[in-house]
């Protein structure tokens, strides 16, 4: 075994092998920093190329681009508060409130170093349970994913600090979201509003992009704002190293988090998604004294281990049993067949090497993605003090395109994410918090598939007597007693308890006006009414699932809402509110919000290519009060990453636009329309 | 099989010579074919994809880029629906994937094309597996006639409502008469895997690459499961199934020859008809579709790549690695024999299908 494991190694630094995995790594980086993008992406465009390289270079291309993409994406989750990939979006709860205390430089050197740890540690872990994966996948079936995703459920109680009842609407709203789209026992499509862009329900991307992204976007097209609000005493290359030292400080936090990542990654079906809210999660609650939700470096140290460490973990089974762990282990079992390699026990003994230069590429791309990473974010990092109507621009032309990405056509994608941003800003001003909205969008999806399987598999609930389940059934009852005491103490020692948003991604905004947070109850409740109404209609096996979750989140809202209406009756809760401010607040609502539906709305008369250059140089001319000249550099820089970047190297799907016909009998018949439309 | 090959090389060879060679020099030069993949990135279809994608523009004279597109949902409809309505006009957009013939026939909801109104450039396939655990049987499962001997319920897994290859396991395990639940919602070939080995399922069906990638190499060299009967296409020319013998496994038969020697009799009956209907349909799984307003200039250009693709050794080379043997093909009019004869169904047949594939509102 150690001869190979040698083998493997120097298997890696082989030319053109480790050429390639240099390569890997930068397009990795690239593709996880850039919103939308992500390593999937990145893995489909580069899967052809690797079908002609020899096995060891291809691997490492790939292996290198998968294993760094949750490095990178701490880099948006931080400077902007809009998730780099879907594995990266706890980092912003803690992340973007450090960078507006002006400690970006901070979080990217703790974020890098536990990522560059989880990593190592992933792939350690890769190595030595290579034998040992059988026992976990034997006893992880449906009924026992089941149970973990409603352990992972009660998170809500973390993520919503005492705003408990909003917490478990949100929760809710965000299960019944899920639900969106086909469903798993029969032939029935759920509220898909006659279209198919919801065929294969709501797409994540857009969704976070709007709940998370366009709020803060508001906050940042205000005169005068900049993401830091504060000049800290260490920036640039000492803040990256102050980063290194907290990473250092809270090891023992990382070995655990990155363990929660590991064995997340290798449980097929539960996924990247949802292994930064665990450990984010875990971290919360089990670390006293922390300031999670408010910039506490710890609350960026715990997603970052964990989800770099998942990799490794996903690669397990994937390798051991060909059963792929997440996605990216998938497309990757189907390169290893490409290449004539057998996925199962034969990469455990004939082709040994090979999974050990695996590991080793591993390895290798997480140490130096991290180095890398820490030379070049430092720079990055001083954006914050940049005004926030420079960067409004570039950010919402990030997360226009990678809310397309996610969703695939452009004008769904879009009314989704602007839906969502309405929703995201509302609740932002009204205190209630976002994080449980995608962890029922993330945990729901997995919670009615195995409540299904584990129903029609076991022919009942006899699996309800299954060791394991009863092992996590124990655990949820503690979990809840405990948090019940809690809450009983808590409440004892301050009857008045908060009700702040957790994420301060979502900072506590300005003010909670009683009448918008009655609005946003009664939309909410108008919502459920409507899946009340709607889920009868479907057959019982689609709609008894969304009914019973319509029917609790109701009675929830219909408490939320009396609640309400008694505080507005005793006065209470009367907003002073600054004038001033409100109208720089309204003027950025509009400036964002209107600008993207005009975006929307356009595109399909002008195509992208046109309307999104304008509507960036647009908002530098007239909202940042920039010259000709700046804005002019705005739209041309956005043009042309449309056409060379997302239209040549990654084909992104561009609408046809009405103006292409007559473009067409117009321009020369040898001119190339691309550039254009 | 060698029927059906016959058939498609005369079939290429005539598209090849349809082609107008002045206007094909000169339609692909410098443009883009975008390919629609109406599932999601890493399964088998998407890996067939992406292997036949790779050489098929060097059989395009102009040598066109070919750029892949993932769009999943709703079990395929979603991005077939959008080329049939959105592919456009000027040859540059196509489909890859499996025609729902059987949902249209069952009145499966959100299929809004017409696979008839659709122009075929081709398609090809590969034969179907139903594997089993050995253990259903006390003492292991000596062979696949074995599986007869099981009399208490045991579990089929399925992938999607209305998937074929649970499908097919519905239908085999139908006219064999035995005591079975067919789970779905596994969604993917991996969670079946996992749910076999954790005896969750006991059966379950697979696509040829799925066995050779998930199960060949494992648990059935491993003796956990076996390979029951494989599903072979039903030749509409020759009206008679092809046959695969000892692909895979020893003694491993087709199903209509399984059901021959465990029953005594050939296969009868409405069951029966659907499931020929379905080896002669519904099995043609990895079509190539252009839009409806696609030009025949354009078409027949790519029917002609297409026929030249299809045998070209170095596609054939990494297509034999995953699926062991070279696929069973249709080009251009040969192809449209099925795309638009899918609906000679008897109405006791198609009954039958719509209650198998369980649709409807309550």
């Amino acid at each position: 075994m150690l001869d190979q494991a040698i083998q493997g190694l120097m298997a890696v630094f082989t030319w053109p092998a480790s050429g390639f995995l240099l390569l890997g790594i930068l397009i990795g980086v690239v593709f996880g920093a850039v919103p939308g993008l992500s390593g999937i992406l990145g893995m489909i465009i580069i899967l052809p190329f690797t079908f002609d390289m020899d096995t060891v270079s291809a691997f490492a291309l790939l292996i290198a681009l998968y294993a760094v993409t949750s490095t990178s994406d701490t880099i948006a989750s931080v400077m902007i508060g809009v998730p780099g990939t879907a594995a990266s979006q706890a980092t912003i709860l803690d992340g973007y409130p450090m960078a507006k205390k002006g400690e970006a430089a901070r979080a990217f050197g703790a974020a890098f170093s536990v990522s560059a740890y989880g990593g190592v540690l992933g792939a350690l872990i890769l190595a030595l349970s290579l034998p040992l994966i059988l026992p976990i996948i034997t006893y992880m079936g449906s009924p026992e994913i089941f149970m973990i995703a409603i352990l992972g459920l009660l998170l809500v109680g973390v993520l919503s600090d005492g705003a408990l009842v909003k917490g478990a609407v949100a929760a809710l709203f965000g299960l019944l979201l899920a639900t969106v789209g086909p469903a798993d026992a029969v032939a029935e499509y759920r509220f898909t509003l006659g279209t198919d862009y919801l065929f294969e329900g709501l797409p994540l991307v857009p969704v976070v992009l709007g709940l998370f992204a366009l709020p803060e976007m508001v906050d940042l097209a205000r005169q005068g704002a900049t993401i830091a609000q504060d000049k800290p005493a260490f920036t640039g290359m000492a803040g990256m190293i102050s980063g290194i030292r907290d990473a250092i400080k809270n090891w023992w936090l990382a070995s655990k988090c990155a363990a929660i990542g590991i064995y997340v990654g290798i449980i097929p079906g539960l996924g990247a998604a949802i292994v930064d809210w665990i450990a984010y999660g875990y971290a919360k609650k089990t670390i006293k004294d922390n300031d999670f939700g408010n910039g506490d470096v710890r609350g960026v140290i715990a997603p970052e281990a964990a989800n770099n460490a998942t990799k490794g973990g996903s690669l397990l089974p994937a390798l051991a049993l060909g059963i792929p762990g997440s996605l990216g282990a998938a497309i990757l079992l189907g390169a290893l067949e490409i290449k004539g390699l057998k996925p199962g026990p034969d990469m455990l003994k004939g082709d040994l090497d090979i999974t050990f230069t695996i590991v080793w590429t591993l390895v290798i791309a997480n140490i130096l993605a991290a180095v890398f990473l820490m030379f070049t974010s430092n720079q990055i990092a001083k954006l914050i003090f940049v005004p926030g109507v420079l960067l409004v621009p570039a950010v919402l032309f990030f997360v226009m395109t990678g809310s397309w990405l996610g969703g695939n056509v452009a004008v769904g994608a879009w009314a989704v994410m602007i839906a969502f941003g309405l929703i995201g800003y509302a609740m932002r001003q009204c205190s209630w918090p976002r994080p449980p909205v995608i962890l029922g969008l993330v945990l729901g999806g997995i919670i009615e598939n195995r409540l299904t399987l584990s129903i029609n598999s076991y022919g009942g609930f006899s699996w309800l007597g299954n060791p394991i389940v009863i092992l996590v059934l124990l655990g949820i009852v503690v979990v809840i007693a405990s948090s019940v005491r809690k809450s009983i103490r808590s409440f004892q020692a301050e009857p008045a308890s908060a009700t702040s948003d957790s994420s301060s991604a979502a900072a506590p905004p300005a003010f909670a006006d009683p009448k918008t947070t009655l609005l946003l109850s009664g939309g909410m409740a108008i919502m459920f009414a409507y899946i009340i109404f709607r889920a009868p209609a479907y057959r019982p096996e689609a709609g008894l699932y969304p009914l019973t979750l319509g029917i609790v989140a109701m009675i929830l809202c219909l408490v939320l809402i009396a609640g309400q209406i008694a505080i507005m009756r005793k006065g209470a809760n009367t907003i002073e509110t600054d004038t001033s401010e409100n109208e720089g607040r309204l003027s950025a609502f509009l400036a964002v919000f209107g600008g993207l539906a005009l975006v929307a709305l356009l595109s399909p008369v002008a195509g992208l290519k046109i309307t999104l250059p304008v509507f960036a140089f647009l908002f530098i001319l007239m909202r940042a009060k920039r010259g000709i000249l700046i804005a002019a550099a705005y739209g041309v820089g956005a043009w042309a990453l449309l056409v060379f970047f997302y239209d040549r190297i990654i084909a992104m799907s561009f609408v046809e636009p009405w103006i292409m016909e007559p473009l067409e009998k117009f321009l020369p018949e040898n001119f190339p329309l691309w550039f254009i439309v | 099989m060698r029927i059906t090959r016959l058939i498609t090389i005369s079939a290429a060879s005539l598209a090849i010579f349809a082609a107008p060679t002045s206007f094909a020099k000169e339609f692909y030069a410098g443009k883009r074919i975008e390919v629609f993949l109406p599932v999601p990135a890493g399964g088998g279809l998407d890996r067939n994809a992406r292997v036949f994608m790779k050489t098929f523009p060097n059989h395009i004279p102009g040598n066109p880029t070919i750029v892949i597109k993932n769009m999943p949902g709703g079990g395929g409809q979603r991005g077939i629906n959008h080329v049939f309505a959105k592919g456009g006009n000027k040859g540059l957009r196509l489909v890859w994937g499996p025609m729902n013939f059987a949902g249209i026939l069952a009145g499966l909801p959100g299929i809004r094309y017409k696979p008839e109104e659709f122009k075929p450039v081709g398609v090809f396939s590969t034969p179907f597996v139903t594997i089993a655990r050995n253990d259903l049987v006390p003492g292991g499962m000596k062979s696949p006639e074995d599986i007869m001997k099981v009399k208490d319920v045991f579990v089929n897994g399925g992938r999607i409502p209305g998937g074929s290859l649970g499908t097919y396991g519905i239908l085999s395990y139908n006219m064999l008469g035995l005591k079975y639940r067919h789970s779905i919602g596994y969604r993917n070939q991996p969670k079946l895997k996992a749910a076999i080995i954790q005896k969750e399922i006991q059966s379950l069906s697979t696509g040829n690459p799925g066995f050779w990638v998930f199960y060949a190499n494992d648990l059935i060299k491993k003796g956990t499961a076996r390979a029951l009967f494989y599903h072979p296409l039903f030749d509409l020319r020759a009206n008679k199934m092809t046959r695969h013998p000892d692909f895979y496994g020893k003694g491993v038969l087709a199903f209509e020859e399984f059901y021959a020697k465990v029953k005594g009799k050939p296969m009868a009956g409405p069951t029966a008809e659907v499931y020929k209907w379905w080896s002669a349909y519904q099995r043609w799984s990895m079509w190539v579709m252009a839009p409806p307003k696609t030009p025949a200039p354009a078409l027949a250009i790519l029917r002609a790549a297409y026929g030249k693709n299809v045998v070209d050794p170095a596609f054939l080379k990494r297509f034999k690695k995953g699926n062991r043997r070279a696929p069973d093909f249709l080009v251009g009019k040969d192809a449209e024999l099925v795309s638009k004869g899918y609906k000679k169904i008897s109405k006791t047949a198609q009954a039958e299908l719509k209650k198998i594939l369980n649709v409807g509102r309550k």
